[in-house]
């Protein structure tokens, strides 16, 4: 985590411009439209106080958690599984990242 | 000639020539309490359950709960039919309740224009021909003027006559008019009007076909009733 991430204060920072988060709402977009952005917004907005914009994993998975279930009310439960493995297989792809480029 | 959505609502089919002309837009207008909605159910559950057409309940102001329950009470298993991906009820209204007004304008999270980004994702992934908007009243509220309205109306029914979907739009009226905003008949291609009235101290629903384009229709008013699996018109009474 940089030193900067740690100094930004919550109010200012903006969540869904993290490359993962973008990740999400891309997949979500394809399926509801423009509706992700609300979404997505609403479920970063909702972790403010827990982070910093550089987020660890367990506010990644709660972020992630929130937008499945808010959005299985629009696109029902068998799509809202479909996307809740596609984004548990991006978070998968961007932690082992992670890892190998700090090693 | 294209074909028809048979909505299999005992006596409504024989009065439109065996069902609604595909890919049309079927404005249902009434009063509240006039089962616009339970006709909405049938529409969507028949089509998923007989037809085996994939169908679109979005509701915008009714909470998922109460439509699920409703429907249940007239025989209707939405929630099975969900399971099997047939039936996609799409609660926005939840949406909405949990944002402030301020906040839900500025998102305009019910307005055409969001509606439509929507359901052209949700009609590509679920393949569904039978949508119902419940309702068009509640759209309302993001335009300032009627003017605005219209044009958005007039966009959003083009998309929706694009995607080919068949559809049933729902509208609460006030007193004696056809529609909330009075545009909404005009972008589409049927008026079905339900109603109740009080004659010779009895109390009566009715429906009546006011405007049906591309097909024949009976457009005299006809008693309904709402039995036990639901809406159960008498297509050879007629009232008035």
């Amino acid at each position: 985590m940089s030193i900067a991430a740690h100094h930004l204060k919550p109010e200012n920072m903006d969540l869904t411009v993290h490359p993962l988060i973008r990740s999400f709402e891309s997949k979500l977009s394809e399926l509801i439209g423009v509706l992700s952005k609300f979404i997505v917004t609403k479920q970063c907005t909702a972790v403010l106080p827990y982070t910093t914009s550089d987020p660890e994993r367990s506010i990644i998975q709660k972020i992630s958690k929130g937008i499945i279930n808010e959005s299985s009310v629009l696109i029902g439960d068998i799509q809202a599984r479909t996307l809740e493995k596609e984004f548990l297989k991006i978070t998968e792809e961007y932690f082992k990242e992670e890892v190998t480029n700090e090693r | 000639m294209k074909g028809r959505k048979a909505t299999h609502i005992p006596g409504l089919d024989e009065l439109i020539c065996d069902g609604l002309p595909e890919g049309t837009i079927n404005l249902i207008t009434g009063p509240a309490g006039s089962a616009k909605s339970l006709m909405g159910m049938h529409y969507v559950y028949n089509g998923a359950k007989y037809d085996n057409e994939p169908s679109i309940y979005l509701t915008l102001e009714e909470s998922r709960d109460s439509i699920l329950r409703a429907a249940k009470a007239y025989g209707m298993d939405l929630e099975k039919l969900e399971k099997e991906g047939k039936v996609y009820l799409v609660d926005i209204g939840k949406m909405r309740v949990e944002c402030t007004a301020s906040e839900e304008l500025e998102w305009g999270l019910a307005s055409f224009e969001t509606l439509q980004d929507f359901l052209k994702n949700h009609i590509s992934f679920s393949h569904a021909t039978r949508l119902v908007l419940d309702s068009v009243t509640a759209v309302g509220v993001y335009y300032k003027s009627t003017e605005l309205m219209r044009r958005e109306l007039f966009k959003f029914a083009r998309f929706l006559k694009g995607s080919g979907i068949t559809s049933m739009i729902i509208s609460e009226v006030i007193g004696d008019k056809d529609s909330r905003y009075g545009i909404e008949e005009f972008i589409a291609d049927s008026l079905i009007k339900m109603d109740y009235e009080s004659t010779s101290g009895e109390y009566r629903r009715t429906v009546t076909v006011k405007k049906m384009r591309f097909t024949k229709h009976d457009p005299l008013k006809h008693p309904f009733l709402i039995m036990e699996n639901g809406i159960e018109i008498s297509p050879d009474e007629v009232i008035g």
